[in-house]
């Protein structure tokens, strides 16, 4: 049981240089690589019910040597059931994408793209699971240059441009997170979290080096709020997001963003402690700027015409739906941050891939003025899009439903500032989600009608979206169960 | 300070929503069908996409703005330190997070008004597109103006940031600084019984953080991948106009005294780069350090000799499969060691005597993998970017 | 003042940490940019190593048998190092080839306003 998330990281690892080899077989690359995101799937869901029954967390030495001299994975419940949303959303999304990357990326290349798609997966889990902040460096290099990557596949002018505003702005954050590393380094001699985080607490009780752990705190915040697009560092956001093939749109905003807030979140909570991080008031910066994006996001968001860079703004919001809860500083609202996560997680490869069939079918314009009744020829799409866009509103019996409902709930002493926030961001969600969905359903006027009747979609993608849909459903209905066990495994974080 | 940051936060975000809100929503790529709709849409209000046809300009414009806008982003984080600062010092970080609301909200008040730099060359657009031109030139000069005075600004914070810590980090050189620790006296005193490896740093990387190191050929494997993603279709055009000539990649240099040189050093620079990596756990070096030599000699001869030569022994293709060949070698034998490790199997491999060339189990084989996935990486990477033609 | 002087490597390196950040904030040319990133990189690089350095001791590399911890140099940094150049190089390699392929479309190296209008007529 323990060996499980190697062998998940050692399955993507494997597979990624493996597909590389099947260069001509592009047909044989993609099955190889969706059996491996669904065997690492079902291996770490098989974790949920162990750690459920026995809880706890365990820590898998790699190799000889205990913390503090060798490198570790660390994991309990929060672990596998992120592990296992990721890996399955990774999974449905390059099956509901599939079309659109067959389109996209020329057929000589598409194995190097599945590749970069295994090391993502591979620097997730490794992400997720790490024990060791110099890994997390190391391996969030590897997310960086895969998501880049997987940005660009699509070689247009406008891809290019997009990849390297997102690689500029995620080396410089790397370079902070670097040397935040290095700081950090210098004042306590550790790497692996749990030696790390007993120093860093001898270090806050006998009051030494306070500026520099404070400067380390404040930079990685800012490398990781770049990263994962917190409110002010979110500008490279929608380019890279809004322009990427369907398939990469759905695993950036989906999967990608959220491995370097769990990152933060462990930094927060298992390297320096809760009770410093909110003494040190980056808590209140983290939700001031949580608050801000999930206003500001909403309002760029209606401002779009792009479809896709609309869907991108409000991936914004939602990342600061997570961070205000990160703010709250509670593990209740931790709990609820990171159900919300789970929930946009499945929700935005749904808009995504329903934007995907509505783009087709509109003649592969991009813009929502174009789309009029797309829904109506892509039915399954608009449906999906439907669906999506009760959720992000947050529609009773939809998941974004449930996990406002929690954040709310355990805003604590900020649960004025958040539900004003909320009501505000809803109303402007529902105000740009609903006038495309009106769009998407209206009847096109006989002369617009230029896109008439796209042949039927692919049955795997008619799978995919109703499986989104369906899990969609299910977290709002469901939520309770999914939200006890993220408790559960917050709390022993 | 605080003031200026206040200020440069204002102009900043006032100047992000302006951007935003023009930012390009129409991609250069795709052809939009004839039919020319009126947005329904709720919020429009500025219409500078309807341009139509005359959209080039505007786009240009916006481009811009968002390439600059994608470098603001780092200014504004640096302005941002400012704050965390401010509460630390006051002390009340309770007191301090309302006041960071009407800073937030603050920034729709702005975009409110933004809006008329931007009207203002829109009735113009049909006529006299040369002086909307030369506007907007100005508008962005300015910008551009701002912007450099914010970065310079912010950069001179994070300076003055890390200028402070260092003051305080521990004094250099000294015996007793935290990071002398438990940690590296172990590697130290017990490295050689631990792993056998005489050279400690090479025990480190390659036995007691040996994830890392692998996590660290994977990085190089997805940097080629990219490269060979993004160089090697284009490669294959013919196209001309090349940068380099063709001649010197196919026959190498001309001078005679270069070739002769390198001719002469090659065979030596080689051998050095095999030295290295086979005592990676006797002396300093390693994998790496080899392997880069191994590949510099290989893109030495590439370069004396020209492609004919070094094709004999050396293609993208084939470095790839030697590669790959040598990460999968490498995850199977450390695969192998984190199995036995973690579930308390003792390792058979044996240890060897410390100081002899067969000795640090896996060190070895290791270090011959990493230098091999190195020396393939750095020829396979010069060679695409040599072989690339620019049209 | 603290130790700033004494830690004259270490305050070296942060200001060239900062170079290299402003180099990748202002320089509107792609390879300036990249240049940058890696001033910024070797910064930190120097920085790690002078954490590891102890005065008067020897490289970490067992000499005659002596285990003693006290006569050589903190291993880890060196370590850490080695890591962090390979990543550098990587990330290099990538931009580079962005950069590249950027001349290719653009046939400019600039990411500024002038060149991308222009840029994006002839693409069109």
């Amino acid at each position: 049981m323990n060996n499980i998330p190697f062998i998940t990281i050692l399955l993507a690892m494997v597979g990624s240089v493996i597909v590389l080899l099947l260069g001509k077989k592009e047909k044989t690359a993609y099955l190889l690589m969706q059996f491996i995101f669904a065997v690492v799937a079902a291996l770490s869901f098989v974790l949920i019910p162990y750690f459920l029954k026995n809880g706890g967390t365990i820590t898998y030495t790699l190799g000889h040597f205990p913390s503090p001299w060798g490198n570790e994975l660390r994991f309990g419940l929060m672990e596998s059931v992120l592990a296992f949303a990721f890996s399955a959303i990774l999974f449905l999304s390059v099956a509901a994408g599939k079309k659109g990357v067959l389109e996209d990326v020329k057929s000589c290349k598409q194995h190097c793209y599945y590749s970069l798609l295994l090391l993502l997966l591979l620097s997730l889990l490794a992400l997720i699971y790490t024990n060791d902040i110099f890994t997390a460096y190391v391996f969030i290099e590897i997310n960086t240059l895969a998501s880049c990557g997987i940005v660009m596949v699509k070689e247009s002018g406008e891809t290019l441009k997009a990849t390297i505003k997102y690689l500029i702005i995620s080396l410089m954050a790397s370079g902070l997170f670097l040397i935040s590393i290095a700081i950090m380094y210098a004042i306590t001699g550790h790497l692996l979290i749990p030696a790390l985080s007993e120093t860093v607490k001898t270090l806050v009780s006998s009051g030494d080096y306070r500026w520099p752990l404070l400067a380390t705190a404040i930079l990685i915040t800012v490398s990781m709020g770049v990263k994962s697009a917190m409110f002010p560092f979110h500008l490279w956001l929608p380019d890279a997001h809004g322009t990427a093939t369907t398939a990469s749109s759905s695993i950036l905003s989906g999967v990608v963003v959220k491995g370097y807030i769990i990152l933060l979140i462990k930094i927060y909570y298992r390297v320096f402690g809760i009770e410093v991080i909110r003494s040190m008031g980056i808590l209140n910066i983290v939700f001031a700027m949580g608050i801000a994006g999930m206003i500001i996001g909403s309002v760029m968001a209606m401002r779009e015409k792009n479809l896709k860079r609309m869907i991108a703004y409000s991936s914004v919001a939602q990342i600061g739906y997570i961070y205000a809860g990160i703010g709250v500083g509670t593990w209740a609202a931790l709990a609820a941050a990171l159900f919300h996560m789970v929930v946009h997680a499945f929700t935005k490869p749904l808009l995504f891939s329903s934007a995907g069939g509505l783009i087709e079918a509109s003649g592969h314009s991009k813009l929502i003025a174009d789309m009029k009744g797309a829904g109506r020829r892509n039915k399954l799409a608009g449906l999906g899009f439907l669906v999506g866009t009760c959720s992000m509103i947050g529609v009773p019996l939809f998941g974004g439903f449930t996990s406002k409902v929690y954040l709310a709930l355990n805003a604590g002493g900020k649960m004025y500032i958040f539900l004003i926030a909320l009501a505000i961001s809803s109303c402007l969600n529902a105000m740009y989600y609903l006038l495309v969905a009106l769009r998407i359903f209206s009847k096109p006027s006989p002369d617009e009608d230029l896109y008439a009747d796209e042949k039927g979609s692919a049955s795997n993608y008619a799978f995919v979206i109703s499986l989104f849909a369906a899990i969609n459903i299910a977290l709002g209905v469901g939520g309770i169960l999914v939200y006890d066990m993220l408790i559960k495994g917050v709390e022993i974080l | 300070m605080g003031i200026i940051s206040d200020k440069g936060k204002k102009t900043l975000t006032s100047f992000s929503d302006w951007v935003s809100a023009n930012s390009p929503d129409i991609p250069a790529e795709v052809v939009y069908p004839p039919k020319k709709d009126d947005h329904g849409h709720g919020h429009d209000d500025h219409g500078h996409d309807d341009h139509g046809g005359h959209g080039h300009d505007d786009h240009g414009h916006d481009d811009h703005c968002e390439a600059a806008h994608a470098d603001e982003t780092h200014a504004h984080e640096e302005v941002l330190h400012e704050e965390p600062l401010k509460e630390a010092s006051h002390e009340e970080p309770a007191a301090e997070a309302p006041q960071e609301e009407p800073a937030a909200e603050a920034v729709e008040a702005p975009a409110a008004e933004a809006p008329p730099p931007i009207e203002a060359p829109e009735p113009a657009k049909p006529e006299e597109p040369v002086s909307e031109e030369a506007k907007l030139c100005a508008e962005v000069g300015a910008i551009e103006r701002s912007y450099r005075a914010v970065a310079t600004i912010c950069g001179i914070m994070l300076a003055l940031i890390l200028v402070v810590t260092v003051a305080l980090l521990p004094k250099f050189g000294m015996a007793n600084n935290p990071t002398v620790n438990e940690v590296s006296r172990r590697y130290l005193e017990e490295g050689i019984k631990d792993t056998g490896a005489v050279n400690t740093v090479a025990g480190m990387i390659l036995d007691y953080r040996a994830f890392d190191t692998l996590g660290e050929s994977i990085v190089l494997f997805t940097a080629t991948i990219t490269v060979i993603f993004l160089l090697q279709q284009s490669r294959r055009k013919d196209n001309e106009g090349k940068i380099g000539s063709t001649e010197a990649n196919l026959s190498g240099v001309r001078s005679l005294p270069a070739k002769v040189i390198i001719r002469i050093a090659l065979p030596f620079s080689l051998l050095y780069g095999i030295y290295v990596v086979i005592n990676g756990h006797l002396s300093p070096g390693g994998g790496f350090s080899g392997g880069t030599i191994i590949g510099a000699s290989l893109i030495l001869s590439h370069l004396a000799f020209g492609e004919r030569f070094t094709k004999r022994f050396a293609t993208v293709d084939g470095c790839s499969k030697v590669m790959v060949a040598a990460l999968l070698v490498y995850m199977g034998l450390k695969t192998y060691s984190v199995y036995t490790g973690a579930n308390g199997i003792e390792s058979i491999i044996p240890l060897g005597t410390p100081g002899s060339i067969l000795s640090a189990g896996l060190i070895f084989p290791l270090n011959i993998c990493v230098g091999l996935v190195v020396s393939c990486t750095m020829f396979t990477l010069y060679s695409l970017f040599t072989d690339w033609k620019i049209s | 003042m603290g130790n700033l002087f004494s830690n004259y490597y270490e305050l070296a390196s942060m200001l060239l940490f900062v170079v290299g950040f402003l180099i990748l904030l202002i320089q509107r040319n792609l390879i300036k940019k990249i240049i940058g990133l890696n001033i910024m990189d070797t910064s930190v690089f120097l920085f790690l190593a002078a954490k590891g350095y102890i005065a008067g001791r020897m490289s970490p590399i067992i000499r005659d048998g002596v285990t003693d911890a006290s006569r050589y140099i903190n291993p880890i940094p060196s370590g850490l190092v080695l890591t962090g150049i390979v990543v550098a190089v990587s990330t290099t390699a990538f931009a580079l080839a962005l950069a590249l392929r950027w001349y290719q479309q653009y046939n400019s190296l600039e990411v500024d306003w002038t060149t991308l209008k222009h840029l994006l007529k002839g693409e069109k």
